[in-house]
């Protein structure tokens, strides 16, 4: 009898016989993949119209958006929160390093998030990584294009493209002088405020106060990265930790997190309550959200930190610190290559919390799940209590999580989208394997119940994909824009 | 659009002239038949060639397609063989129906949670190096280590289990 070593090894070892195809076999799949090119364009078509009719019904919204002087208080949304923001004035940056460009930016051309139609091309190779939107049309993209090594003639790859029709169009941005996550240097993260106030981080911290036209990284403390930042209502909020992760698992192996906030154009400083935020030296992650207030009471915004050892921690935007509210039911785990926590993913919807915790933290300190499983809690209470629903979604590994008004909460997995629409009771596969990206989503958001945002896990494909009907379906648009 | 470019054809048919034999055969272990392998590899081409542009490792990402196909098929086979021993009220469906001699460590990965198998195939039977693998199921390294290792001892005690 072969011992259960022997027995693996010896399958693993075994060659691969190569299976010819048979005749006729390339042709037949060509023409299957042109066929359902045109019906990608066809569908994205639909996409476009149903945009356009959006737009026809609230022409205040859109126009105040695309032609609101620059710096003029707009509503923000970041995808991924539900909440509108109103800030304040920009201070100009008058000391703001000269941009990089964007790797196919032409040199004199307004390169402004808020720049529509300005003719910049987007870069070729567009290599996507976090996106990012500032009211229900306009946006930006940020990640790797070009050649790497050689991108408009320097070292730098790091781009931005933007559009202000919600990804049916994309012109190019300028992008901080920095490349992609290395250890301590670079950025792959993208948060605008409005669309003059913007940050990249993960693991540097850039700035811009003109709509990317200018970046000024923004000096951390030795051995400090930024894994996650959020903003509202003209303050930032971010999570700096010490980590020593290498390469581009600039996440990785981080040991104390700290929450640190600025006013628009100010100086940070430490949120009192949520510093040194640890599990007892084990390697770990972290994650942060920012409710907006109510109508009547904006002053109500509230922010979230899921810490290494479980705490939830609260504190409203204004607060100089914030307080334990509860402990969630499992531990946020090891970081994924964009920061985020692998085992708990926290989001917020309306007057609810949602936490899905996967099977990723097993092994982790103070997670009680086992391999294989997936259990969705929710809060009713900011953090204080949990209930654990009786349904979760069940289409591979859970990647990204995000929750909107009415109930809506949708996770993206490494097979898909699924979406509930009953405050997580009960879930669609609205995305099935099938039809999505191979490898499936790194990260979803809402930027309100209809409009939706994901960006692929493959690093190698240059799109992310919209949804405009709540998360029912989902359309590709390539960043490099030829269709 | 509605056609894929001069040069990105010719790219893609050199692509496939040297790729599809042995993804076709990598498949091959992995389910019953010729005609379910060269299914498989054949679709996992179309949803290449489909998004042609702008993918900087299309071999890796072919085999993620590849691989979350033979995923589908073990999960369309499990419904089906389920639902016949529903109707015949039989015991645990006939193992004759498996002619490949991979079978019983196949159907332990087949078993294996989504994470661990993933990892499992691509870098142990895909031959993609762990950086790879990081990359196209985008988690760290680390986790990608411990995913194979987990792996390896899941399977490693199914067996001894079998053994017994």
């Amino acid at each position: 009898m072969n011992s259960p070593r022997d027995e693996i090894g010896s399958w693993l070892d075994a060659d691969v016989q190569p299976l010819p195809p048979p005749p006729g076999t390339f042709e037949r799949v060509s023409r299957r993949a042109r066929r359902r090119k045109v019906s990608r364009a066809i569908l994205a078509g639909a996409g476009a119209a149903v945009i356009v009719t959006g737009l026809a019904v609230s022409p205040k919204i859109a126009s105040a958006l695309l032609n609101r002087p620059a710096g003029q208080g707009q509503s923000s949304v970041a995808a991924g929160s539900t909440s509108q923001a109103i800030t304040r004035p920009p201070e100009p940056h008058n000391n703001g390093t000269p941009a990089a460009k964007s790797a196919s930016h032409q040199p004199g051309a307004p390169a402004s998030l808020s720049g529509t139609g300005s003719g910049d091309p987007v870069p070729g190779n567009f290599r996507p990584t976090s996106v990012t939107f500032v009211g229900p049309t306009i946006g930006a993209v940020i990640g790797q294009a070009g050649t790497p090594g050689d991108c408009a003639g320097g070292p730098y790859c790091t781009s931005l493209a933007g559009t202000a029709d919600y990804g049916k169009s994309w012109f190019g941005v300028s992008a901080p002088a920095t490349g992609a996550p290395n250890g301590s240097s670079g950025v792959s993260q993208l948060r605008f405020l409005n669309t003059d106030q913007g940050f990249a981080f993960g693991p540097e911290l850039w700035t811009t106060a003109n709509g990317g036209a200018q970046w000024s990284r923004t000096p951390l403390p030795a051995g400090v990265r930024v894994t996650d930042l959020e903003t509202l209502d003209g303050q930032v909020f971010a999570l700096w930790a010490r980590c020593a992760g290498r390469g581009p698992d600039f996440a990785s192996d981080c040991t104390s997190f700290s929450l640190h906030t600025a006013q628009v154009g100010g100086p940070w400083r430490r949120v009192g309550g949520a510093v040194s935020l640890t599990a007892g030296g084990t390697a770990t992650s972290a994650s942060l959200i920012l409710v907006g207030g109510t109508a009547p009471v904006p002053a109500d915004a509230t922010g979230y930190v899921l810490a290494p050892d479980r705490r939830v921690l609260s504190g409203k935007l204004s607060d100089s610190a914030w307080t334990t509210a509860g402990t969630a039911p499992c531990a946020p785990g090891a970081a994924r290559p964009d920061g985020q926590p692998s085992g708990g993913l926290l989001a917020a919807g309306s007057g609810e919390l949602f936490l899905l915790c996967t099977d990723a933290t097993t092994g982790t300190q103070a997670s009680p799940q086992s391999a294989g499983s997936q259990v969705l809690y929710a809060s009713a209470d900011g953090g204080k209590t949990w209930q654990r629903l009786p349904a979760v979604p069940d289409l591979g590994t859970p990647a990204s999580l995000a929750a909107g008004a009415g109930g809506l909460v949708v996770v993206a997995t490494s097979e898909g989208i699924e979406v509930s629409r009953d405050g997580g009771a009960s879930w669609r596969v609205t995305l099935p394997a099938a039809q999505g990206p191979a490898g499936g989503f790194s990260y979803v958001g809402m930027t309100n119940t209809s409009h939706g945002v994901a960006v692929p896990a493959h690093s190698g494909l240059d799109e992310i994909w919209f949804s405009t009907n709540g998360g029912r379906s989902w359309q590709p648009s390539p960043v490099a824009g030829d269709g | 659009m509605a056609r894929l470019r001069t040069a990105d054809r010719a790219a893609a048919e050199d692509l496939f002239n040297a790729s599809y034999p042995r993804l076709a055969g990598w498949v091959r272990r992995l389910v019953d038949d010729d005609e379910t392998a060269h299914e498989i590899a054949s679709e996992a081409f179309t949803r290449l060639m489909a998004r042609w542009s702008g993918l900087d490792n299309p071999h890796s990402y072919l085999y993620m397609i590849a691989t979350n196909l033979v995923r589908d098929h073990w999960r369309k086979m499990g419904r089906e063989r389920r639902a016949i021993r529903t109707m015949t009220a039989a015991a645990p469906a006939d193992p004759a129906c498996y002619p490949a001699q991979d079978v019983d460590v196949r159907a332990l990965i087949e078993a294996l949670p989504a994470r661990l198998r993933s990892a499992f195939l691509l870098h142990y039977y895909g031959g993609f190096a762990v950086r790879e693998v990081s990359a196209m199921l985008g988690r760290p390294e680390g986790t990608i280590k411990a995913d194979l290792h987990h792996a390896r001892a899941r399977l490693k005690a199914a067996l001894e289990n079998a053994d017994e």
